[in-house]
């Protein structure tokens, strides 16, 4: 049966990179039996990044102001969590992420006990885009950390490449962190007891843009993100962290299952907490 | 304001009543508490009270941020419902 699958692109100022990743996906789409929807988040973008995906026919989501790549990322998960889709896929708007390996990604969570949540690591096979000296030192500060107060075990915690299973898509509805968040998401799921893989992709230097890790912002997230993960690990002894059930009735509630005056009328019931993926079409403006 | 803060203003004016009332108070509480100035110990007192209350406010702003985060992406993500339930029915249909 094939999976629903929202593929998530944060974007800040992406307008040139979109129409390539958007292609991208969408041949992808083409040949898999995955049923891809592609979701731009636009994180406040002052250049047209929003009418850009959306002449593209991609949905966007647009905040009114810029959240950070956190906020941007939960937005996108909180849609697929609502929206009852079988997992979600992150995928950076510059274009470092190549649609390509979507597959290699998704491919984990085929197997009989798949993770919840799946890495794609750039220093597993070591080819293509393996980021500058400086934060590779940097990433293997953050190795050794997670290891250490954790016994996390992953290569590359600051990949944003990642797919989420159903128990991850609750777990950062509820709470995701907002300032570099990629590894302290993995402490937290840890602390959720998800179960973490990685996979080996390739990826390729940004097309367009700058990253916002630059100068005194390398050393700062550094120290910020070790404090973060000491202060998860210290929150971590007062036991699992369980996100709490679902409200009955969500303000996010999947379009399917809205309740509308007609429904009414005719005696339909009134919306329920739980979302029908299955009543939701492949061919809504979105679809990859 | 607040309850609390009301509350927090209230028990300060007390004080500031109790201590004017028995001027001698203040110093033997001083005294009792090492500071050999009493005026030190007012101010002492006044940076801890004020400590206290930017940890307050500091919390309070964390709270309404994380709340501002959760109603920017509510209102986004309701946007865009609305966007596609406006649509004209070609483009739904796109």
């Amino acid at each position: 049966m094939p999976r629903r699958v929202l593929v998530v692109v944060p974007c800040l100022n992406e307008r040139e990179a979109l129409p390539a990743l958007v292609a991208g996906v969408r041949a992808l789409a083409q040949r898999s039996p995955d049923r891809f929807e592609l979701l731009v988040v636009d994180d406040g973008s002052s250049d047209d990044t929003a009418a850009t995906a959306q002449a593209l026919g991609v949905r966007v989501v647009r905040l009114c102001s810029n959240l950070g790549i956190g906020g941007a990322v939960q937005t996108g998960l909180r849609v697929a969590a609502a929206e009852g889709f079988d997992c979600a896929v992150q995928l950076d708007g510059d274009g470092q992420h190549p649609a390509d390996e979507l597959p290699a990604l998704l491919a984990p969570l085929d197997r009989p006990a798949p993770p919840d949540l799946v890495i794609g690591s750039r220093f597993l096979k070591r080819e293509g885009f393996q980021s500058t000296p400086a934060r590779r030192l940097g990433i293997r500060w953050l190795v050794l950390a997670l290891r250490l107060f954790t016994r996390l075990s992953v290569s590359d915690p600051t990949s944003g490449f990642r797919a989420y299973g159903p128990r991850a898509l609750r777990l950062f509805d509820w709470r995701y962190p907002y300032d570099y968040p990629e590894p302290e998401a993995l402490v937290l799921a840890h602390r959720a007891s998800l179960a973490v893989a990685e996979v080996p992709v390739t990826m390729r230097p940004r097309e367009t843009g700058a990253s916002s890790i630059g100068g005194l912002a390398g050393p700062y997230y550094l120290l910020k993100v070790t404090l973060a993960i000491l202060l998860d690990v210290v929150r971590s002894t007062g036991g699992r962290l369980h996100p709490p059930a679902p409200p009955a009735r969500p303000l996010l509630q999947p379009p399917e299952s809205r309740w509308s005056p007609s429904s009414a009328a005719t005696g339909s019931s009134p919306p329920s907490a739980a979302p029908s993926p299955s009543s939701s079409s492949a061919s809504s403006p979105g679809s990859a | 304001m607040t309850l609390q803060g009301s509350l927090a203003y209230l028990t300060l004016l007390a004080g500031l009543v109790v201590a004017a009332l028995f001027p001698g108070l203040d110093a033997r509480l001083a005294q009792a508490m090492g500071f050999s100035l009493v005026s030190n110990w007012f101010f002492a007192l006044a940076i801890a009270g004020l400590s206290f209350l930017h940890l307050a406010a500091l919390v309070q702003l964390s709270r309404v941020e994380l709340r501002s985060i959760a109603l920017t992406q509510q209102v986004g993500i309701l946007q865009e419902r609305l966007d596609r339930l406006q649509a004209p029915p070609a483009a739904k249909e796109a």
